[in-house]
């Protein structure tokens, strides 16, 4: 049998290091656990780094330096937590590697498995789905390989396939890895520095079965969540047909099919797609799918409370979205929903419980009646504006059992004020007040201003007659007639009429309101 | 004699650090490649500089030569060593003080999770000295330790959630909306993490809800009790929210710091708090 001499040691370590610093941005790019701070490769690199320096710094005699000088650099140069668990590999190997002189290939692997011993005491709490696992079935593997009598590099080529399918399956045991679509970096990491040391049992450049590395996606949200795939019948050939195509987007492929070009795209909109192809020639089949609505259903288990806000503004829909609506419902003044628009939305929202905010008083009943006609349970928060909706969302405890949620929400509403800015449809006469038909008008509460200049000074009016406190929030969410340009400048005149409040402006969107103001 | 190991993160007042003579063990700071000590390569004022330049920086535990080389030093004179650090399920810090200890193979140390940060970490540093210093043996403090960390409450509020997103430590921010609606996340330290406390809308809002939760927590405590005011480059705010709590309280003894960089590198520029430290009888 082959005895394992220092060279080869030094041979193993100087690839396997070598291999880790070709790989390194691979390596963090996948980072997640426990920190996403993208930084595993880098300090596996450094604790390498630091025990090849060790190497150098002596002229080593046989195995036994090699591995006490592999054990000592790394213990010195450890970073980051992959780095400190490879330490306490070498750590343990070295207690199997103490004092040989050269080591047979069973040696070698009970090194492993005592050096993985070793990481897992080291760990307070060792984590399955991480570098531990990965290294524990490498070095499982190898030794029971050997053990039946395999040579060397069949062994080991087993360990090494053993590990790669032992790293595929760590999103199914850390869940956070699954989340980001990732497989655990300091896995990778370990099964990269075993790779490169195959080269020194082999002695040749061996072609390994890539591990694909994507990028970790923290928040599952795509760019570009259209797949669209088309079949077009167009005299142009693949070149030119794409000559001038520049719309957003990724992962294009074009490829001929008989006499027809199939064009293969993900984009954020599908319809600027087709439009551009519908001039290049005729379409003969187009195929769009979701992705989002894909990766959403994957990740999506019945959520305990969903919510439904109304809403009008494209603006409003956004925001609203965002801050955790399920199911917006079109609607507001002069346009109210009816109830079956409310409950088709109860229905379609994945929850056994459903929050429901009207935000405008004249849809609070339709949204009542509902409860009557489903068998979830409903309940309404009698919001009478957006921005109570908005934060109410944005505040509260998601994860509170219900009945505390609606308390909590309804004490964050006491602390919310709305005015709403918009123009009298008729003459009218309000507290002694004459309004004429066209007037800006202001109304907050049961109180309303009026200004025959404009919305802004009909809301700055108004406004003056609320007791305001230093520190409190004024957001100003503008409609679909004011562009944003002039939104600022009203925030700017705000700001120097209240300088100790905090401002916010958002666009809204919202059809007849120039703007909705909310006091907090 | 009992000697005081620290790590950089515990961020107490200097002058205390120098009149109980404690031993710090700086983090690091990282940009890139490049590792900086904090506090000593890099002062606190050119860290908000550093942290407003840098787009990668991120903070390091100290490698486990720092911590055999600072035990060594201690053991050579024959003093034994309680080492305190950061919260260990932030950071593995705590884990590699235990394997320098476990490396050094003596009983004289002996290592202790603070379970929390910053200044909350600090005022628990300062409890075990005020034990040792009413002469309570080294293993008498460490079986009361456990009940030292319940005292000490840690409140602070983020300006921005850039930095916390970036830095990846606090779990539960990750179902915020990102830099819209003007989101101000008011957190404190449960079971050894940085957890959202409450979600607040508006930065006055924030501060006044901060000074709010305080002035509860203490409510009838009328004398027992310490506070530190924590802030980076927030230094206005913090001292409007300072005095308007000390019109209504009274501490035994308060102090304001600048965030250090291990909290400050994840809670970013704006960031404030406020440390309650409640006293033994």
């Amino acid at each position: 049998m082959d005895l394992l001499d220092k060279d080869f040691l030094i041979n193993f370590f100087y690839l396997s290091y070598k291999e880790v610093e070709r790989r390194k941005e691979d390596i963090n790019k996948l980072n997640v656990f426990p920190v996403p701070d993208g930084d595993t490769g880098t300090n596996m690199l450094m604790t390498l780094q630091s025990s090849w320096e060790e190497i150098n710094k002596i002229e080593p005699k046989n195995v036994s330096d090699v591995s006490e000088a592999i054990a000592r650099g790394s213990l010195m140069g450890a970073r980051g937590n992959s780095g400190v668990i490879m330490s306490q590999i070498f750590k343990g190997m070295n207690i199997v590697l103490k004092d040989k002189e050269s080591i047979t290939p069973k040696q070698f692997s009970l090194s492993l498995i005592e050096g993985v011993s070793k990481a897992y005491k080291a760990v307070i709490k060792p984590v399955e789905g991480t570098i531990l696992t990965v290294s524990r079935s490498f070095a499982k593997s190898f030794y029971e390989s050997i053990k039946i009598g395999k040579n060397l590099e069949e062994a080991y080529f087993n360990a090494l396939k053993d590990a790669r399918e032992t790293l595929k399956k760590t999103p199914e045991m850390l869940s956070i890895l699954k989340e980001a679509g990732v497989v655990d970096a300091g896995g990778l990491g370990f099964l990269v520095f075993m790779e490169g040391g195959f080269k020194a049992i082999t002695k040749r450049e061996v072609e390994m079965e890539k591990i694909e590395v994507q990028e970790a996606k923290l928040y599952q949200k795509l760019t570009y969540p259209y797949d669209v795939v088309l079949l077009i019948k167009t005299d142009l050939d693949e070149k030119n047909l794409v000559k001038d195509f520049n719309l957003n987007g990724d992962s294009l492929i074009i490829g001929k099919e008989e006499n027809l070009i199939k064009v293969h795209y993900h984009t954020d909109n599908f319809l600027k797609l087709i439009d551009y192809f519908l001039e290049k020639g005729s379409l003969v089949k187009v195929n769009v799918e979701n992705m989002q609505y894909e990766v959403d259903q994957l990740s999506l288990k019945e959520k305990e409370v969903g919510f439904i806000s109304v809403s009008r503004g494209d603006g409003f829909k956004e925001i609203l979205k965002n801050a955790g609506v399920d199911e917006i419902v079109d609607g507001g003044q002069t346009f109210n929903p009816s109830t079956k628009d409310i409950l088709d939305a109860i229905e379609r929202v994945n929850a056994k419980n459903v929050i429901i905010f009207p935000n405008n008083s004249n849809v609070i009943f339709s949204a009542i009646q509902t409860k009557e006609l489903t068998n979830k349970r409903v309940e309404v928060i009698p919001t009478k504006s957006i921005p109570e909706c908005i934060s109410s969302l944005t505040m509260i405890d998601k994860n509170l059992p219900i009945d505390d949620m609606i308390k909590e929400i309804e004490n964050i509403i006491k602390n919310i004020r709305t005015i709403e800015v918009t123009k009298s449809i008729r003459d009218t006469k309000f507290n002694g007040a004459t309004i004429k038909k066209g007037d800006f008008i202001a109304i907050y509460n049961d109180r309303i201003f009026n200004s025959k200049d404009s919305p802004e000074d009909a809301a700055i009016i108004n406004l003056k007659n609320i007791k305001i406190e230093d520190g409190t929030l004024i957001t100003i969410y503008y409609g679909e007639e004011i562009d944003e340009k002039r939104a600022s400048s009203f925030k700017e005149k705000l700001e120097k009429i209240y300088p100790n409040c905090d401002i916010e402006i958002y666009s809204g969107g919202q059809p007849l309101y120039y703007y909705i103001i909310s006091l907090e | 004699m009992i000697k005081i190991v620290v790590d950089s993160s515990c961020d107490l007042p200097d002058e205390y650090i120098k009149e109980k003579d404690i031993k710090v063990i700086p983090l690091y700071l990282k940009v890139g490649d490049k590792f900086y000590k904090d506090g000593v390569d890099i002062k606190s004022d050119e860290f908000v500089e550093l942290l407003k330049k840098e787009k990668n920086l991120s903070t390091s535990q100290p490698p486990l030569p720092d911590f055999i080389k600072t035990y060594k030093d201690i053991l050579e004179k024959g003093d034994d060593i309680l080492s305190i650090h950061i919260t260990g399920k932030g950071s593995g810090t705590f884990n590699s003080s235990k394997m320098a200890k476990e490396e050094m193979n003596t009983d004289k140390i002996d290592v202790l999770d603070s379970e929390n940060i910053s200044i909350g970490y600090g005022f628990i540093v300062k409890n075990v000295i005020n034990l040792i210093e009413k002469g309570l043996t080294k293993k008498d403090v460490i079986s009361k330790f456990k009940s030292l960390l319940s005292r000490v409450h840690l409140v602070f509020t983020l300006n921005t959630l850039q930095y916390v997103y970036k830095g990846g430590r606090v779990n539960d921010v990750k179902g915020l909306i990102l830099n819209i609606l003007d989101i101000k996340p008011i957190l404190h330290m449960k079971e050894g993490l940085p957890r959202i406390y409450k979600i607040i809308r508006g930065r006055g809002n924030s501060i006044r809800e901060l000074s709010r939760i305080v002035n509860e927590k203490i409510k009838d405590v009328k004398e027992n009790f310490e506070l530190a005011f924590i802030h980076l480059d927030a230094k206005k705010e913090i001292d409007e929210l300072k005095d308007n709590l000390l019109s209504k309280l009274q501490p035994k003894y308060h102090f304001t710091k600048t965030v250090g960089s291990a909290l400050g590198v994840h809670a970013g520029p704006g960031a404030l708090g406020v440390a309650i430290n409640f006293l033994e009888e």
